[in-house]
């Protein structure tokens, strides 16, 4: 029960060698200076781009590999984006919904199980609200809530609260590592915040050292 | 032969009415292009004639080069008022309160016959030619009937025996027939009286099969007995005539005319054209004319403008483009009659009804029977051309539309040259091409008066 | 080492444009002012040839649907009204728009998001192909070919639907109606609508894209939720400039349509209006008097037909914007 990364990623003229494996509910943290290909690995393991090399594996099944491709949709991620990229024409309930509307589930259902994951994320009572009306922190926890929406096997987080003021930081994180740490989801956290790191994960993959 | 002395007849013609040389004789005058434009009607005529003539040195020394442009009659008129035309074509005069060109002439070019169209799918016997009286065709178009299988239809689709008359007489002459097996004799005697009366003077005996006269079968001198023997045509009557005066009619053996068509109930659909038309204008002008209790409405180029009381709006009543238009129509959609040129419906093999005329006679459109109607039409001193729908003759299609040019009486190189043309369509082209184009060359005493209007041109 | 004549000139940095430049920039600037008075020359010609039939009818042109030239030798009964053609433009043009946006948002989508690379490309230049096909041959098409099947389809939504105004026909007889009109429309207005709907389904922000796949969202869960509503008002737009063209399409529409002077909105029944068709079957031979009516009516047609694609440019401007 591992996710592993061994391959090339590249975007553009950038490439370089990625090399982790992820144990579930034991989220790794991804740290180095901008233009290590913290963000290009992030969207590797998350099917967004292929590897120019090598293979990306769960559960020893293989998502990307010279003759292997799971496209995004297929993968079971869920991704918390830095800038949230919440849909801004739909409520946070239905951007919550969105996953499992996706995956099947009736809108009545949908929504009754989106209105579970707001509150556990305690966000409930911004439930029908646009995301132009959310604070930084209101839209953390929203977009928290809709990654994990489809019960992901894999959670990627690239800057989970850079968009959050610095108050609020220390409660999302202890929400989001009740939520991750322990459970049976691969996580990766991608962050500047050396607090994120060293609270939330217990192994670090530098990509600022020669890779 | 033939053709010849009908060329040498239009000659004498054109000089009877005044036409001079138009090349004139020694020079070498340089060519002239003459543009002409119009009704479309005319077109396929005016193609045929213009590339004839073009290339004609004989009647065309000149090499004069004469060109037309088909954009209808209305578009004729205006464009040779302004001068945009050097002649013009068009099926109908310019009206009262409309703008005229100064010091121009009509000239009566080529008539045809307007044929009704029409598609019924599941007649009995299939594919009968029907036959309609012109007020049925009145009714039909002005949607007074509107399933094929009106009784008023059937009716006049009938088979009509003709019973057995061995014997006429009249004005002392007897005439008789006696069959016997495939053969028939005539035996005509005549009394004294009728000897001195009808002296000098010949018995005529003329086949008449289906409407039309063949040729005479007894051909004899008064004399106080003739006989003749014949075979019996199928179907036939026999036309019995002393010098001019009809005897009567015989029948040698009794027939029956015609079949019994049996119509489907099918929706009458009226196929008309869409926009100003000059063949609507001489189709809806027979119908006011001709049915004035029907078609209450002076014609016009608008088949809407035309059409008595309110046209259906539920589809029964289809407007399309040109003769092309209407004919495909027909074409296309069982239950659909149309009113088109004769061509326009031969080259799509679709059937065209055979329409009473003056005289009661069912005659079917054709460049003849055509011409039978053109040569009773009357030419007003302008060349306005009135068509005489109650022609006498029993061969005669009462439903034609004539197409005339437009011409400028004024002297110029032009207007000779046109004259040159004008004058080669009626007396050369218009004879030889008009039929096998689908068109009436005119003939007679309205070939004399157009030639009259000829003469006019460039007269100064 | 240096010298003289290694020193560069200095540049003379001038306010005076260049001769060149004003040339060029004049020239453009007659080729873009060129089309606005070319459009103004059209508008004015058409008022001024047809602005005796606004002051003779005065709103009864827009209301009234007789279409009479009246007695050629007396222009007074002429009766020119324009309404059933004006409704039937609408009309027509409405059933093309209604069809074809399903299948240029559809073709669209499928382009943008799942076809290949190669199809991709024989697919944009196969709908270019479409655009190109001239009108008179969609007539002709429509008529041999389009219209005996479609009066069949129309006979089969007539015993479904029939039952309901807008199905029903008052006989019956199903060729030459809107409906079949419409449908060659929504074909011919097919290629403009799709490529509009491309540029704004091509505008749909990536990034939204992307957070869609990496949330478990199917490919149909993106489109739906993220790029057909950011194209929606783009998308009207593209409708709407469709509708435009199909307002002043002539030549197809007149093959296949039954002009019939009065307000009609059963559009299964062979008879229907359009003001394009109706100009191209009257002008050939219309008396002096008709052309002026015809004229008005081109003017009203042209106006409408200017509304109609500056909405759609406004609408499709602030789809933009809103991106």
């Amino acid at each position: 029960m591992s996710l592993v990364v061994d391959g090339v990623v590249a975007r553009g003229a950038f490439s370089r060698v990625v090399s982790i494996s992820i144990e579930p509910g034991r989220p790794v943290g991804l740290v180095g200076p901008n233009g290590s290909g913290k963000s290009t690995t992030l969207r590797a393991i998350a099917g967004l781009d292929r590897l120019a090399s090598g293979t990306i594996s769960l559960d020893g099944s293989v998502l990307d590999g010279a003759d292997a491709f799971v496209p995004a949709e297929l993968r079971g991620v869920g991704v918390v984006f830095q800038t949230m990229r919440l849909f801004p024409h739909l409520t946070a309930l239905d951007n919550v919904a969105f996953g499992l509307r996706c995956a099947g589930a009736s809108r009545h259902d949908a929504r009754g199980q989106a209105r579970r994951l707001l509150t556990s994320v305690g966000a409930d009572h911004v439930a029908d609200r646009r995301p132009a009306t959310l604070s930084g922190g209101e839209a953390q926890r929203v977009a928290l809530a809709r990654a994990l929406a489809p019960s992901p096997r894999v959670l990627l987080l690239d800057e989970p609260f850079a968009s959050v003021d610095a108050d609020s930081r220390p409660a999302l994180r202890a929400l989001l590592r009740s939520l991750v740490v322990g459970s049976g989801i691969c996580s990766v956290i991608v962050s500047h915040d050396r607090a994120d790191i060293s609270d939330l994960t217990d192994v670090v993959v530098d990509l600022g050292s020669a890779g | 032969m033939a053709r010849r002395r009908r060329i040498v007849a239009g000659l004498a013609a054109a000089l009877a009415a005044g036409v001079t040389s138009v090349a004139p004789v020694g020079a070498t005058p340089s060519p002239v292009n003459v543009g002409g434009g119009g009704a479309t009607f005319l077109a396929n005529m005016m193609d045929v004639c213009r590339a004839l003539y073009n290339s004609n040195t004989a009647s065309n020394p000149g090499k004069d080069v004469v060109t037309y442009a088909s954009v209808g009659s209305g578009s004729g008129k205006s464009g040779f008022r302004t001068g945009t035309y050097d002649f013009g074509g068009t099926e109908s005069a310019y009206g009262a309160t409309e703008t005229k060109p100064s010091n121009f002439v009509y000239v009566p070019l080529v008539g045809g016959p307007i044929a009704i169209g029409y598609r019924i799918d599941g007649t009995a016997p299939a594919g009968a030619q029907i036959k309609l009286t012109g007020e049925l065709v009145a009714k039909i178009f002005a949607a007074q009937i509107t399933n094929w299988n009106d009784p008023a239809i059937a009716a006049v689709n009938k088979a009509t025996a003709v019973a057995l008359k061995a014997s006429v007489a009249a004005n002392g002459v007897t005439v008789k027939s006696t069959v016997r097996g495939t053969n028939v004799t005539f035996t005509a005697t005549m009394t004294p009286a009728a000897l001195k009366r009808f002296k000098g003077k010949k018995i005529t005996v003329t086949p008449v099969t289906d409407g039309t006269a063949g040729t005479p079968v007894m051909d004899a001198g008064a004399r106080k007995s003739v006989t003749k023997l014949v075979i019996l045509a199928e179907k036939t009557s026999y036309e019995v005539k002393a010098g001019t005066r009809v005897i009567g009619t015989l029948v040698p053996k009794a027939y029956t005319l015609g079949v019994n068509v049996t119509f489907p109930s099918l929706q009458i659909k009226v196929a008309y054209r869409q926009g100003n038309s000059g063949t609507t204008n001489n189709f809806a002008n027979y119908l006011n004319k001709e049915f004035p209790t029907i078609w209450t409405k002076a014609t016009s180029d608008a088949f809407t403008t035309a059409f008595p009381g309110t046209m259906p709006t539920d589809g029964t009543f289809q407007a399309a483009q040109g003769n092309d238009g209407v004919s495909n129509q027909v074409r296309d959609n069982n239950g659909t009659v149309t009113y088109a040129e004769l061509s326009f419906l031969t080259e799509r093999n679709i059937s065209y009804a055979k329409v009473s005329n003056a005289v009661g006679k069912y005659v079917a459109p054709s460049p003849e029977s055509s011409a039978k109607n053109l040569a009773a039409a009357d030419v007003a001193t302008d060349g306005v051309t009135t068509l005489n729908y109650k022609a006498t003759d029993a061969a005669s299609y009462p439903i034609n539309a004539i197409s005339y040019g437009l011409a400028s009486t004024a002297a110029s190189a032009k207007a000779t040259a046109v004259k040159s043309y004008f004058t080669y369509f009626l007396n050369k082209c218009a004879p030889t091409q008009a039929a096998p184009t689908g068109y009436t060359a005119l003939t007679g005493e309205i070939l004399t008066k157009a030639l009259a209007q000829v003469a006019k041109i460039g007269a100064g | 080492m240096s010298t003289e004549t290694d020193v560069p000139e200095i540049r003379l940095i001038s306010g005076v444009r260049k001769r060149t430049d004003m040339l060029f920039r004049g020239a453009m600037t007659v080729g873009a002012l060129a089309s606005l008075v070319i459009l103004a020359l059209i508008a004015g010609f058409l008022l001024f040839r047809g602005f005796q039939i606004f002051a003779d009818f005065g709103l009864g042109f827009l209301t009234s649907s007789t279409w009479d030239s009246g007695d050629v030798n007396d222009p007074t009964t002429a009766r020119f009204g324009i309404a059933a053609m004006l409704v039937g433009s609408v009309l027509i043009a409405t059933i093309a728009v209604v069809v074809a946006v399903p299948f240029a948002m559809s073709a669209a989508l499928f382009i943008e998001y799942y076809a290949p690379r190669a199809v991709r490309t024989v697919l944009t230049s196969v709908l270019d192909l479409i655009a190109a096909v001239p009108s008179v041959i969609w007539g002709i098409w429509g008529y041999s070919v389009l219209m005996p099947d479609a009066e069949g389809w129309a006979k089969t939504l007539h015993s479904w639907l029939g039952w309901f105004p807008l199905f029903d026909v008052p006989a019956p007889i199903f060729g030459r109606s809107p409906f079949i009109a419409g449908l060659l429309l929504a074909m011919m207005i097919l290629p403009i609508v799709t490529s509009v709907a491309r540029e704004v389904y091509g505008q749909a922000p990536r990034d939204h894209v992307d957070a869609a796949y990496a949330l478990g969202g199917t490919r149909w869960g993106a489109l739906r939720t993220v790029v057909i509503p950011f194209g929606r008002s783009g998308l009207v737009g593209g409708a709407m400039l469709g509708l435009g063209r199909a307002l002043g399409e002539t030549v197809a529409v007149f093959l296949v349509l039954n002009l019939v002077f009065d307000v009609n909105f059963k559009i299964l029944a062979s008879a229907g209006g359009n003001v394009a068709s109706l100009i191209a079957s009257r002008f050939g031979e219309a008396s002096p008097y008709e052309l002026k009516g015809l004229m008005a009516a081109g003017l009203v047609l042209f106006l409408v037909t200017l509304l109609v694609n500056a909405a759609a440019t406004a609408v499709v401007k602030r789809a933009k914007v809103a991106v």
